[in-house]
């Protein structure tokens, strides 16, 4: 049986790529992309973990992660789409209306 | 057999991901997310979570990146032309700040591992639709209902944000 701890490192990869994407993409969907990577970065830590211990609390919380990963998508796609209507823009570097 | 099938998986996964935040045009890069996503599920099912790996293809890769489709198919983006990086100094700060982010969080999670008991026998029906019910409609009760109310929320939310007319 293969170790759980490749499992955790593949998970802190995709982590970390949604990370970089995060902080050095410009266009808004690609930002929220890279926010499905993370979660599900750590929804693979989560699972391997669970799979160490032997406790299925970890699976449950994986669960809710991909509900509240899709009610998160379907609100800030809308967001999107209103913010694309009134500006014509998905540069998140011309979306500074709220900065100053 | 299984490290042979879980290095695939890996590889499909991180080079897909790379894929993602590298890609020009954000359709591939639509594409190559599901193809990760679908990378994840199959490491579930190598971890004993079957349920989670269904749920994972027919949830993620299905409902959310169809949702994803349609926006960028909607959006007529291509005429306004985006650079992939954001301008100047601030995607290389960007880059360092997260590379040592990743580096740290390697570090933290090897301890985690190594600190977190280990059990050598699972029971066989780990991570089955049954025993995930069952942990899921008793001791989580509460939580799954208060999903409920969150789901019912998000739908008001998206109708009243995507001007269903009064």
């Amino acid at each position: 049986m293969l170790a759980a701890n490749q499992y955790l490192m593949v998970g802190v990869i995709l982590f970390g790529i949604g990370v970089i994407g995060f902080l050095t993409r410009r266009n808004v969907i690609v930002l929220l992309m890279c926010i499905e990577l993370m979660i599900n970065g750590a929804g693979l830590a989560f699972v391997s973990f669970c799979r160490q211990t032997g406790s299925l609390d970890g699976q449950v919380f994986v669960l809710f992660a991909m509900v509240i990963a899709a009610v998160e998508i379907a609100v800030a796609l809308s967001i999107v789409l209103l913010v694309f209507r009134n500006r014509a823009t998905l540069d998140v570097d011309e979306m500074e209306v709220l900065k100053w | 057999m299984e490290n042979l099938f879980f290095y695939i998986a890996a590889i499909l996964a991180v080079a897909s991901a790379g894929s993602v935040i590298l890609q020009r045009k954000v359709m591939y890069s639509v594409l190559s997310l599901i193809v990760a996503l679908l990378a994840v599920a199959w490491m579930y099912a190598m971890l004993s979570a079957p349920f989670l790996a269904v749920v994972q293809v027919i949830l993620y890769a299905g409902a959310i990146m169809v949702l994803f489709l349609f926006v960028v198919m909607m959006l007529k983006y291509e005429k306004t032309e985006i650079q992939r990086f954001r301008p100047g100094l601030l995607w290389c700060t960007g880059l360092l700040v997260a590379v040592f982010f990743l580096m740290k969080l390697i570090c933290v999670v090897n301890r985690a591992s190594s600190l977190t008991p280990k059990v050598t026998t699972l029971p066989p029906d780990f991570g089955s639709i049954k025993s995930l019910g069952g942990v899921l409609y008793t001791q989580y009760l509460l939580p799954v209902e208060l999903t409920g109310i969150l789901l019912l929320v998000a739908v008001v939310g998206v109708a009243l944000l995507s001007g269903i007319k009064k």
